[in-house]
């Protein structure tokens, strides 16, 4: 299963295989589940470290998350976003919660806005794939010093005045760093506003 | 609702990538709630960080860890399992006029909560984040057709609209606009509706009591 998830990267497919095993999971497939759990635990796991978590609450982080998407299995809905998202943002709020020792629940997660949760159709899918393997190219075409930019702020965790800090520049340089990926990125998804 | 002022996009990004402090979070979560086209930039901030994720190296995780989360799924009650308030939390959030994570926060409407008057026409209601939160947050309400003094604003200060509205040398702000200023505008805002103007405030850093109380002063003296 790896082997094909690893061959679906990049064209688009991974997260079309990785929303389908959401879909079982939510009702109960186990199988679908350690599936998707051996994918992204080992991820999120290094993602938390990243995140200046220790070892030990990285584990228990990444047993939160992945009991979290169990849980809420059934909220996510494709049209939203893809999967990795949608993890991504559950994994962010909890961090958060953490960090705060409180289930504060500030942010909005994925499903949590009032739009229309129709199942989207086929040719949606298919634009929303594409949009992500677009994004990830673009992720890896940006200039380095964007890219330090976008990494620091969303793996290492740093705000931007941290950033600048770190790599000694303006604050109004990083802001403006942080613009012009962003700009790219978005370009990349076709510039939908 | 139309918007018309939205938080600059840098902002967004730190928004989501769990960067920004816990009190601008809110402001920008409230404003985020009724903005339909912030919240479609913030899904693309959010696919970064998604697109980020898979980006990551693997690290393996402890052996027991998925046996540890099975178990976890057989422990907790099934019921547990379709816990989903939003529906409902979005009625009532709609029938208190507030953002949703607001009234999430307060629990009660704009007019329920224990006001604090600081001057003629100026009163204000502190909210308190969970212990550990980073920054401060507050609101502020002026009455209709009261000007405060002219003021600036240090970083990472952060005003949504709520309810009102107000006019200042940037332009007018109605429900839903967010004030996401930066630090080297001054301005002097006056109430710009029949109604009240009631504000979000957001603040980086412990609140300032000196300064807002510098602000408030020349009121006091009218
Ligand atoms: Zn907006």
């Amino acid at each position: 299963m790896t082997d094909s998830i690893k061959q679906f990267q990049g064209n688009g497919r991974l997260q079309d295989e990785m929303a389908a095993l959401v879909a079982r999971i939510a009702k109960g497939d186990r199988e679908a589940f350690a599936t998707l759990f051996n994918y992204y635990a080992p991820r999120l796991k290094s993602f938390m470290l990243r995140r200046s978590a220790d070892p030990e609450t990285a584990e228990e982080l990444v047993q939160e998350t992945m009991l979290a998407v169990w849980n809420r299995a059934s909220s996510f809905s494709p049209a939203k976003g893809s999967v990795t998202t949608w993890i991504y943002t559950i994994a962010r709020n909890l961090r958060i919660d953490r960090l705060r020792r409180q289930p504060a629940q500030t942010f909005y997660d994925i499903d949590d806005f009032d739009e229309p949760s129709a199942e989207p159709s086929t040719e949606e899918r298919l634009i929303q794939n594409e949009s992500e393997a677009q994004i990830a190219s673009a992720i890896e075409a940006l200039p380095k010093e964007q890219l330090d930019v976008i990494s620091l702020s969303y793996v290492d965790d740093l705000s931007q005045s941290e950033i600048a800090e770190r790599l000694d520049v303006p604050l109004g340089t990083v802001k403006s760093r942080m613009r012009l990926a962003y700009q790219k990125l978005r370009d990349a998804l076709g510039g939908q506003s | 609702m139309r918007v018309h002022h939205h938080p600059d996009c840098a902002t967004l990004m730190a928004y989501a990538s769990g960067t920004l402090s816990e009190a601008l979070t809110m402001v920008v979560a409230c404003h985020v709630a009724w903005c339909p086209q912030c919240q479609r930039e913030l899904r693309c901030h959010e696919e970064t960080g998604g697109a980020i994720i898979d980006r990551m190296e693997a690290v393996p995780v402890k052996p027991g860890c998925l046996d540890a989360v099975l178990q976890r799924i057989d422990a907790e009650c099934r019921e547990a399992r379709a816990r989903d308030c939003a529906p409902e939390l979005a009625g009532e959030a709609h029938r208190m006029g507030l953002p949703r994570p607001l009234c999430r926060l307060l629990g009660r409407s704009l007019d329920q909560l224990a006001w604090r008057r600081i001057a003629p026409g100026v009163a204000v209601y502190r909210i308190n984040l969970a212990r550990g939160a980073r920054g401060r947050l507050m609101l502020m309400r002026i009455a209709s057709g009261k000007a405060l003094p002219r003021h600036g604003h240090s970083a990472g200060e952060m005003t949504m609209v709520l309810r009102g509205a107000y006019r200042d040398e940037v332009g007018r702000f109605a429900m839903g606009d967010i004030a996401d200023l930066g630090h080297d505008i001054e301005h002097k805002p006056v109430t710009d509706s029949g109604a009240d103007c009631i504000c979000l405030i957001g603040s980086e850093r412990p609140w300032r009591l000196r300064g807002l109380l510098r602000l408030v002063q020349p009121i006091l003296r009218l």
